[in-house]
């Protein structure tokens, strides 16, 4: 599980690549637009900054080939990814099948992968707790969640 | 501050339910500022959402006392379990833990928690003294000046805020990135929408933080494996020292306090910087320089009034320009503009009941803190031994709910998930988060004074330079950034003779 990552030569490149899609993406939008005369155009802005960051990230970008590695120390990567997963599932049913259906299983899975395994407390926990939340919402701040589909609820 | 202008405060803090919401926040604030990993920035994200069913003044009351105690609460793990809640508490691990250890638990929660409540009503009364003035300076800002203070303000944040300058600057630049997308106001552009129309309406700022703080701290567990804290609870209750004690320390509170009040008002320096230095002053200054770190009453007092004295220094400029001072009071100044109040001299001017309300609702913030401080402070050491993995849930439940509830959007649900996905990515890169938050919510203001500016200086730029203040900020900020080089060059020149 130790690895040693040069987070700063991904993080240059990954930064780098964003900024510069993005900047492309801004001239061809900016193509479209109308600009009245003395107008300050509306892209100046994001692509001022999207140029800052290009040379921002490629400065990490050499400075991370020249340190080399960072180690930042053991990872649980499976678990990282299946609590992102858990997350990812939970956003995406969300509207679909409700927040009542959908957060006590999200709050179950991700307490569980995070190590608690008494699993009647957790049941208890995530489902008494995403109640009182959404009857809190709905209820005394009158904000609808998504609800499930034929109960009402 | 009129005396009407009190009367008007003090009569919406009479409500029993504002007072019955200040007292709530209060413990919530400790509670999460007491878990290790949340912090003033988390809380204060995750509770944002339930603030629009509020009135303006009853929002405020609540976020103001998240703010100023969750900066308290930190403090209690640091003595208990030696692992401060929040990095503004590293100080009082020094001697806060060997005190508990040694029996004085009791007594270390009382020097924390009256110190604390000094230093925050210290830095109110700046507050109440300076930001006025501030914002009456404030008022001969035009765009130039502004955009000049903007940049000054956020180049000084992402600079200074951590670890690598040059990955603060690119967090910073991010931010101000975030902010673009979406419909442009003035043009009707459509930018960086990619043809999806719920994007239009550009990225609140609520999903963002909600993922970069509350989302990533899950994920960030996740990857730890099982969490818990290695040191054993130390049994607590309360007790304040004598009066002839606290008078023996009087130069360390009023020195802390300056210390952290100044600092908070510096662009970017923070809490966790006030508390080290208000510490490391005190131990110079101290008779009893070797006791500090076994235990020692003034290292305790000593941080925890820097720390908690930054609260209302931070406020200063955010009241007085709209410029917050750290990551805490960009949230605030969020949530103000959410709520309908702009800062700055216009806030001053036109609704001076309001800013009334923000002091006299921060000294009974304070005040509250000392009272639920003394009075729960059992409680909290048991809500320490609650598993961390239940706290994360719980996080999840909310993060979920308090995302999509801003806008009823469950775009803004995925915002939040992509940005607890970066955020976890920038963690592990040393990347500080605050610097996006700063940048995201300066960007508007920072694009429409640079616009404006541009269209009065007929597209030269150079000519901002012929405003003096323009001038000055553009200085400063060439300084901040300039700084570690010369403080290199010098390092070495002294070196070398």
């Amino acid at each position: 599980m130790r690895r040693a990552i040069n987070t700063d030569t991904i993080l240059g490149a990954a930064g780098g690549l964003v900024a510069t899609v993005l900047l492309i993406s801004s001239y061809r939008q900016s193509e479209s637009v109308f600009i009245l005369p003395g107008d300050a155009p509306p892209f100046l802005v994001p692509q001022l900054f999207l140029y800052f960051t290009i040379a921002l990230s490629a400065v990490i970008f050499l400075l991370g080939l020249r340190s080399g590695g960072l180690e930042i120390g053991p990872k649980h990567w499976r678990n990282i990814a299946a609590t992102i997963a858990v997350i990812v599932a939970a956003a995406a049913l969300m509207k679909p099948i409700g927040y009542l259906a959908v957060a006590p299983v999200a709050v179950f899975a991700t307490v569980y992968l995070l190590g608690f395994r008494r699993r009647l407390v957790n049941l208890a926990v995530s489902a008494g707790f995403v109640a009182l939340l959404y009857g809190m919402l709905t209820v005394f701040a009158k904000m609808p969640l998504p609800k499930i589909p034929g109960l009402g609820v | 501050m009129g005396l009407d202008a009190i009367l008007a405060s003090l009569t919406h803090l009479a409500d029993p339910f504002a007072l019955a919401i200040m007292v709530l926040a209060t413990i919530v604030g400790m509670i999460v500022g007491a878990l290790p990993g949340l912090g003033t920035v988390t809380a204060l994200a995750m509770i944002l959402p339930f603030t629009f069913v509020l009135e303006a003044p009853q929002a405020i009351g609540l976020l103001l006392a998240i703010y100023v105690s969750s900066v308290y609460g930190g403090s209690i793990p640091a003595i208990l379990i030696n692992v401060p809640g929040t990095p503004q508490s590293a100080a009082t691990t020094f001697d806060g833990y060997p005190m508990a250890r040694a029996g004085h638990a009791a007594e270390a929660l009382g020097w924390v928690t009256v110190a604390s409540t000094f230093g925050g009503i210290f830095s109110m009364i700046v507050l109440v003294i300076a930001a006025p003035q501030l914002a009456a300076v404030a008022v001969e800002f035009g765009s130039v000046e502004t955009f000049a203070l903007i940049v000054f303000s956020l180049t000084t944040i992402a600079w200074v805020s951590a670890g690598n300058p040059l990955k603060g600057l690119l967090a910073g630049a991010f931010g101000v990135v975030l902010s673009t997308v979406g419909v442009d106001e003035l043009s009707g552009a459509n930018r960086f929408t990619f043809g999806n129309f719920a994007l239009s309406a550009g990225f609140h700022v609520v999903p963002v933080l909600i993922g970069l703080f509350a989302l990533s701290e899950v994920f960030m567990t996740a990857g730890q494996g099982v969490a818990r804290h290695g040191n054993p609870i130390v049994s607590t209750g309360f007790k304040v020292a004598s009066f002839a004690k606290w008078w023996a320390l009087k130069k360390t509170v009023l020195r802390s306090s300056l210390i952290g009040t100044f600092l908070g008002v510096l662009p970017g320096v923070g809490a966790t910087a006030a508390s080290l230095i208000g510490y490391v002053q005190a131990r110079n200054g101290s008779p009893n320089k070797e006791n500090f770190g076994k235990g020692e009453p003034e290292g305790i007092v000593a941080s925890e009034a820097a720390n908690n004295a930054v609260t209302g220094g931070a406020l200063v400029p955010t009241l007085s320009l709209g410029i917050p001072g750290d990551a805490a009071t960009a949230v605030m100044l969020g949530a103000l503009v959410i709520h309908g109040i702009t800062p700055g001299f216009q806030l001053f001017n036109r609704n001076p009941e309001l800013v009334s309300f923000i002091f006299v609702a921060l000294l009974v913030a304070n005040v509250m803190m000392l009272i639920v401080g003394a009075g729960l402070a059992q409680v909290f050491s048991r809500v320490l031994k609650l598993p961390h993995a239940l706290i994360m849930g719980g996080v999840v439940a909310l993060s979920l709910a308090g995302s999509y509830v801003i806008r009823f959007s469950i775009l803004d649900v995925w915002v939040a998930v992509v940005a607890g996905i970066c955020g976890l990515l920038l963690r592990y890169a040393n990347v500080p988060l605050a610097p996006i938050v700063i940048g995201f919510i300066l960007g508007t203001p920072l694009e429409e004074n640079l616009r404006k500016s541009l269209i009065v200086t007929q597209m030269q730029p150079l000519k901002f330079l012929e405003s003096p203040i323009a001038a000055g900020f553009f200085a400063l900020t060439l300084i901040v950034v300039c700084w570690p080089l010369i403080g290199k060059r010098l390092a070495a020149r002294r070196k070398a003779e």
